[in-house]
């Protein structure tokens, strides 16, 4: 039981990093809080799941052209329905939970509730320390570990990751210094969508599609961000483990119904002990 | 006060008192029952409007509340006398209130919201989990002591009275320290309000209203089950609430009959319900941020500035 809880808690693990990474990334640049998240996520799983059943691509290209599609819906969501609010943070927020509602909607009616399946880009599996172990599991796991090296060359190397952080650091500073600060709102946008749609894409060969599945890593990802504290990327990956061995623990442990609740159970203790959080600033001003 | 709240009341008795005799022409128990369920939902709406409208704290969980009551109901239906089981619904509900209401106090904004929105899938969770209790998925069956028309009236009333409650607190004291706290609540406390306990109290005002309704909910249900905490069924309150318009007490409860009476007039696309309540609520944030309340206020500014009507009251003034 040891043993796939370390196994499984790592696989997630990463995959939660990346969710959470996505999801601060438009927290902090562009200081909106998008309740559409995980309906972003969603929409990447089920595009995957119609190239591939519906339209016969192969994996690897249907896992690209799903990324990219669902990027240009991010940014064409955004242009449409963000921009016109920004300034108001309550109606963001209640506009983006319309759209991940309407979006659900609009999965439920175009694929039923019925879940459905993804097939696996590598069949096949090997035991570790005697746990089962899928090959797509590890294949997970690996293009996580690629994901999060591209993102932190992305913000450290390139000028558009210097024109990010400074733009979270100080919006107007960076204006003033000639950033073209809703250019790289728009690019914070897509890096998080991307990022939401490539989680998205890289779980959905081993769970079940399904239109409400958004949800819970629109959840996951907050707890994290609760959790490890504000602008704090270390912070967010160590919390985003923390919560998936602990969400392991209850499943493997005591019941694997209960695994969210722990989660939001960690959300609230935190709040209530450690408002600011693991590292960084915390959500509370 | 009086004086400012006697239109208002005035209009809720005679539209209230409307519906309750509406069942003396029209005998058809299906309107009966929209109708009630109509009620209930702005009993929610209402409540729902007091923390999430006046201080400006989007409550997306509102539905732990009357969750609480309608599990009330079903837990302590059968050992206690009805008349006690309303009180016994708004206890539990604010115990609740408590619960949800102290670590929320440091979070502001967004991240109330979203804090808020995880307890009743917390709730939800727990009620799979321990089925011995709650029955699971199946739930608790409710045996309500009152017949449908019964329910109908008994829903009205604490609608009145939900209504009359929450308007006397709004337009008092208390409630402009409210709007204070939801304009800046560092300015109200540099002013020397303790916004914590304001914040609190409307947790709490908010979630007995809610709990008592809860009671009703379950008995009109027949039914409580884990669907009550599904993210929905509290979107649906933040809707009605948003399209009917925040801050007024009326406009929520005016937004939960409108969206009911719509959702069940589109019965036969039954399927496209929720979508259509979230293209209202998009398309209400995006061009009437003010919901359906602002709306007519905004008609009848018009009317009234172009109509000789309007004039004439002016002038008398």
């Amino acid at each position: 039981m040891i043993t796939e809880i370390l196994i499984f808690g790592t696989i997630w693990g990463a995959i939660y990093t990346i969710l959470a990474l996505g999801f601060t990334l438009i927290f902090g640049v562009v200081r909106i809080l998008n309740l559409a998240y995980g309906a972003i996520y969603m929409v990447a799983s089920y595009l995957i799941y119609s190239l591939v059943s519906d339209f016969g691509l192969a994996m690897i290209p249907a896992w690209l052209l799903a990324v990219a599609l669902t990027c240009l819906v991010g940014m064409a969501l955004y242009r449409i329905f963000i921009v016109p609010l920004r300034e108001s943070l309550g109606r963001v927020l209640i506009v983006t939970a319309g759209i991940a509602i309407f979006l659900q909607e609009v999965a439920v009616l175009t694929y039923s509730t019925e879940p459905r399946y993804v097939p696996t880009a590598l069949p096949g599996s090997l035991a570790i320390w005697g746990v089962r172990v899928t090959h797509q599991q590890l294949l997970t796991l690996g293009v996580a570990v690629v994901l999060l090296a591209l993102l932190h060359a992305l913000l450290t190397r390139t000028r558009l990751g210097r024109e990010l952080r400074a733009v979270a650091q100080d919006t107007e500073m960076a204006a003033l210094m000639g950033i073209p600060v809703e250019r790289t709102y728009l690019f914070a946008i897509a890096i998080s969508t991307a990022l939401a749609a490539a989680a998205g894409a890289l779980i959905a060969p081993f769970l079940t599609v399904s239109p409400e599945m958004g949800w819970s890593p629109l959840l996951v990802a907050f707890t994290i961000v609760v959790l490890g504290g504000l602008g704090s990327l270390w912070g967010t990956i160590l919390a985003a483990f923390i919560v998936a061995y602990a969400e392991m623990f209850t499943a493997y442990a005591i019941s694997p119904q209960l695994r969210e609740a722990v989660t939001f159970g960690i959300m609230i203790l935190t709040l209530v002990v450690r408002p600011h959080g693991l590292f960084g600033k915390g959500i509370v001003e | 006060m009086i004086r400012r709240l006697a239109p208002r009341y005035l209009g809720l008795l005679v539209v209230i008192g409307g519906l309750a005799l509406l069942p003396l022409w029209v005998s058809n128990p299906y309107v009966l029952s929209v109708l009630t369920l109509a009620a209930l939902y702005a009993i929610f709406a209402s409540s729902w409007d007091i923390l999430s409208g006046y201080i400006g704290q989007l409550n997306f969980g509102h539905a732990v509340f009357f969750g609480a009551g309608a599990y009330a109901a079903g837990f302590l239906g059968p050992h206690l006398p009805a008349l006690l089981v309303l009180p016994a619904g708004a206890v539990a509900a604010v115990g609740f209130a408590f619960l949800v209401g102290v670590p929320c106090l440091k979070l502001r904004g967004p991240y109330l919201s979203l804090t808020t929105l995880v307890f009743p899938l917390i709730l939800e969770r727990l009620a799979f989990t321990f089925r011995d209790v709650t029955g699971g998925e199946y739930g608790i069956t409710v045996d309500p002591p009152l017949s449908a028309m019964g329910l109908y009236l008994a829903a009205l009333a604490l609608l009145l009275a939900t209504l009359m409650v929450l308007l006397a607190v709004a337009e008092s004291r208390i409630g402009s320290t409210f709007r204070a706290i939801g304009d800046d609540d560092q300015a109200a406390m540099a002013a020397g309000v303790n916004a914590t306990r304001f914040k609190l109290g409307a947790f709490v005002l908010g979630a007995a209203l809610a709990g008592l309704g809860g009671v009703l909910y379950a008995y009109h249900l027949r039914h409580v089950g884990p669907e009550i905490f599904s993210l929905f069924t509290s979107f649906a309150i933040v809707i009605m609430g948003i399209v009917g318009g925040m801050g007024t007490i009326l406009g929520p409860a005016l937004g939960a009959f409108f969206l009911t009476l719509l959702g069940e007039s589109l019965r036969e696309i039954e399927t496209f319900r929720v979508l259509i309540y979230s293209a209202v609520l998009i398309l209400c944030v995006m061009l009437f941020p003010q919901g359906l309340w602002g709306l007519g206020r905004l008609l009848s500014g018009l009317a009234r500035k172009s109509g000789m009507l309007g004039r004439a009251r002016i002038r008398s003034r």
